[in-house]
């Protein structure tokens, strides 16, 4: 379970995230939209422990990611937006990597990466050191990487960047199986269509503050009546200067 | 609170943090000041010493500068070459440029330029106060100083790059023909066999001298050796510029000056001409070649733990194994650390030589040669622990996110780092000061000082390297040598000459008492070994807890 109480993050006089309050139960799957620099990175950022809040509590678990980083960071698997890996490492080398940060035995770890390897298609590859990888072939490593320990909780910045459509099937399917067997997944994206076939719940951000949560069907109702989530999602994050961009 | 208060405590609180801000922007400056400004004084006191020493003084003065500058500018070629497969052949922005319509040799000049720019500067920190301190030893008029190193420096640094550059530029053309492994294997037996041809076939008269060493054979020694110098390299006219000012001899100064420009520009354009035809070529090279087979996957059985790991905790083996294996990935990295290697095998083997041909049982000579080889291998340790240790953090680079999302501690992270830099260090530390003290039949516990001291001084030094990487980190830069050449960098290498310089000054007068009260019946030194021991404790707690309290700080805060 992800829970955020109050969470602000201010860059300078910039306020990226403003008192925000959410809580993502086991076994659901959560959308979380917004518009570009909305928050979303930022959230995404301190639930993983990579940015500390000004102010607020993140609790995975029930475990203060502030006060128990490391019993924390334990649950949770993070898919970042841009696989940066270390390039001079083969694909099966960065996963054991992995693994034994992670602190898992070198039999799970073994048997781990037959299983990514497998999943992720990835036999042809392994071996080779990830510079010579192409961008979706490193995201499948990052995915294989965050699967491999088992995590409760999977974060994940735009999934589907880079991705043929075979691979983006087969991550849709991985990640709904995830949330079927009871991890928490939350998924940052652009792509509306894949939160309206995946997601359970939807939470649109907009200057830091959350400005719409419910299920897609919650928000139809409460907005505009069997709009698509791409109407919902503009109507709700509507701007007076979007306007003036859109006619000029 | 009232709207009109936290208005207020905002404003203070961003005031403070620009304060803060300036305050750290200054005192880099300051401490690089200081720093340019200690280098001078330090020299200034060396040449000024030299000058002093009856009829070979100024003979040694010329043939210092002479081996320092030769040594330099090899060093800015090596450092060129490093640096110009990130800046000309990987720089993302060189793709980017690659796609506009500007052609290629704009393209090459710009970034040959930055190149320069990047693996120089620092030379030009340390080599201006020594230029300086050289024009004021020999009387040159101070009006003239900035000119001089301006002319100097720009036609020294030009050379050096575009020797550098055409290397690269050649060895990436026969790659296109065979494979970049065998060029760069051709290199290697070019600069070893040259090397190895000029100690061993020609046997340099500079090695050769006979009979027990006294001051009369030292300068007998010395006048020998004279002044040799290659009428056609850079150091030389660099030499004979500052002294043709200090003469008056205007004319000759001209030539010199006139010389190290022209030659830079002259070389500039011919780097030019041929990287028209070569450099997209080579470009291609580096950007299509080596590509590694496919190999299917097999699933294999989990191997058990070799006993030698076992005692390692999983998190620290795991980075320990990342590091190694992409430290011998990186052929410019292995490379430069094998021409240290190289180096130091010279240096050893120059001490046969000196043990063959000098009586060494005088105090004096005893304890000169001793402490200069302690300064030696304290100097050699130093160079290598900020060219290899300090970049270590900075190198976690846009990966340092797996690390921050995982359940690992920075404090593990950092000690990691540490405990790497001193088992390597460690064993090359500790091969000098056995190899040469043997070599120099040093006794048993003096050589056991040595040992003990560079065993703390790996320590330090490490610590230093490591504290400061994490307290500067460059998260952006991939490349090792650039990452040793910023700032940072360059405030970690001053500051471990400095502590290597304290620690030869505060253990030099006990040893000379020492080996005053083994041979010449003096008085035991109890009270100058106390004393040096204090000293020594209180210099390395210092250096091991302030660099490793600030660094590892740094980096727990930082976001990525």
């Amino acid at each position: 379970m992800i829970a955020l109480t109050g969470i602000t993050k201010r860059f300078g006089n910039v306020v990226a995230v403003n008192n925000l309050t959410l809580t993502v139960p086991n076994g659901q799957f959560f959308g979380f939209l917004g518009p570009n620099g909305a928050g979303k990175t930022t959230t995404i950022k301190m639930i993983t422990g990579l940015l500390q809040p000004d102010r607020g509590d993140v609790r995975i678990n029930d475990i203060d990611i502030l006060s128990e980083p490391e019993a924390a960071k334990r649950f949770i698997g993070y898919i970042p937006d841009i696989p940066f890996v270390y390039d001079k490492l083969t694909g099966e080398e960065f996963l054991q990597f992995v693994g034994r940060v992670y602190e898992m035995d070198e039999k799970s770890i073994r048997q781990g990466i037959d299983e990514m390897v497998s999943l992720f298609h990835l036999e042809g590859y392994i071996y080779q050191r990830m510079e010579q990888y192409s961008h979706g072939t490193k995201q499948k490593v990052v995915f294989s990487s965050t699967f491999l320990h088992h995590p409760d909780i999977i974060v994940i910045d735009e999934p589907m960047v880079g991705l043929d459509p075979q691979s983006a099937r087969l991550l849709k399917n991985t990640l709904t199986d995830k949330a079927a067997g009871g991890a928490t997944v939350f998924m940052s994206t652009h792509t509306l269509p894949v939160v309206e076939e995946l997601c359970d719940r939807v939470g649109i951000i907009h200057h830091g503050k959350l400005i719409a949560d419910g299920t897609l069907e919650s928000l139809q109702s409460d907005e505009t009546h069997r709009d698509s989530l791409e109407d919902i999602f503009l109507k709700l994050t509507y701007e007076e200067s979007d306007t003036v961009a859109i006619r000029e | 609170m009232s709207i009109r208060r936290q208005i207020l405590l905002r404003r203070l609180a961003s005031g403070w943090k620009d304060a803060r801000k300036s305050l750290e922007r200054g005192s880099t400056l300051l401490i690089i000041l200081a720093l340019v400004a200690g280098s001078y004084l330090l020299f200034h006191t060396v040449f000024h010493y030299l000058l002093g020493l009856p009829q070979i003084g100024r003979l040694i003065l010329e043939r210092i500068f002479q081996l320092g500058w030769n040594a330099i500018f090899f060093l800015l070629i090596v450092s060129n070459i490093v640096t110009a497969f990130s800046t000309l052949y990987r720089s993302d922005e060189v793709k980017f440029l690659l796609t506009s319509p500007l052609d290629f040799r704009s393209i090459f000049q710009a970034k040959a330029i930055d190149n320069l720019m990047y693996s120089s500067w620092a030379l030009v920190l340390l080599g201006a106060p020594i230029l300086t301190a050289y024009m004021h030893q020999l009387g040159v008029l101070w009006v003239w100083w900035l000119p001089i190193i301006l002319v100097g420096l720009t036609g020294f640094m030009t050379i050096a790059a575009v020797f550098a550059l055409l290397i690269l530029l050649v060895l990436l053309r026969i790659a296109h023909r065979s494979s970049l492994r065998i060029a760069f294997l051709g290199l290697g037996v070019i600069v070893f066999g040259g090397l190895g041809a000029y100690f061993f076939l020609f046997n340099p008269p500079s090695l050769v001298v006979s009979g027990p060493a006294t001051f009369g054979t030292l300068n007998q020694y010395v006048l020998k050796l004279g002044s040799q110098p290659f009428l056609f390299s850079p150091t030389y006219w660099l030499q004979r510029f500052i002294i043709s000012f200090a003469n008056s001899e205007w004319s000759t100064a001209t030539m010199y000056g006139g010389l190290l420009l022209t030659t830079g520009l002259a070389g500039w354009q011919v780097l030019l001409s041929v990287a028209k035809r070569w450099w997209y070529r080579t470009w291609q090279v580096l950007a299509t070649g080596d590509r590694e087979k496919q190999q299917r996957y097999v699933p294999q059985m989990a191997k058990p733990v070799r006993w030698y790991w076992r005692w390692m905790p999983p998190q620290i083996r795991a980075l320990f194994v990342k590091d190694v294996v992409q430290f011998w990935r990186l052929p410019n990295q292995w490379a430069q650390f094998l021409l240290m290697f190289l180096f130091l095998l010279i240096y050893l083997a120059n001490l046969f030589n000196i043990a063959a041909q000098f009586n060494l049982n005088e105090p004096f000579w005893k304890t000169l040669i001793f402490f200069i080889n302690f300064g030696f291998s304290g100097f050699i340790i130093a160079a290598m622990i900020s060219r290899y240790i300090y970049p270590l953090i900075s190198l976690e680079g846009p990966g340092f996110w797996i690390l921050r999302s995982s359940p690992i501690k920075i404090r593990t992270i950092f000690r990691q780092k540490f405990l790497l830099s001193i088992v390597i260090f460690l064993v090359i530390a500790e091969m000098i000061v056995v190899i040469s003290n043997i070599v120099l039949e040093i006794s048993t516990p003096l050589m056991l000082l040595a040992a003990g001291s560079l065993i703390i001084m790996s320590i330090a030094l490490s610590a230093i390297a490591i504290g400061f990487g994490a307290r500067f980190p460059e998260f952006h830069e991939t490349n090792p040598m650039k990452i040793a050449s910023t700032a940072g960098g360059f405030i970690t290498v001053i500051s471990c000459l400095v502590y290597v310089a304290l620690v030869n000054t505060i253990m030099a007068l006990p040893t000379y008492q020492y080996f005053q009260f083994l041979s010449h019946n003096a008085v035991f030194p109890t009270r100058g070994i106390l004393i040096a021991a204090l000293l020594l404790i209180v210099l390395n707690i210092l250096a091991i807890w302030f660099p490793l309290r600030i660094g590892e700080r740094h980096l727990y805060r930082i976001e990525v």
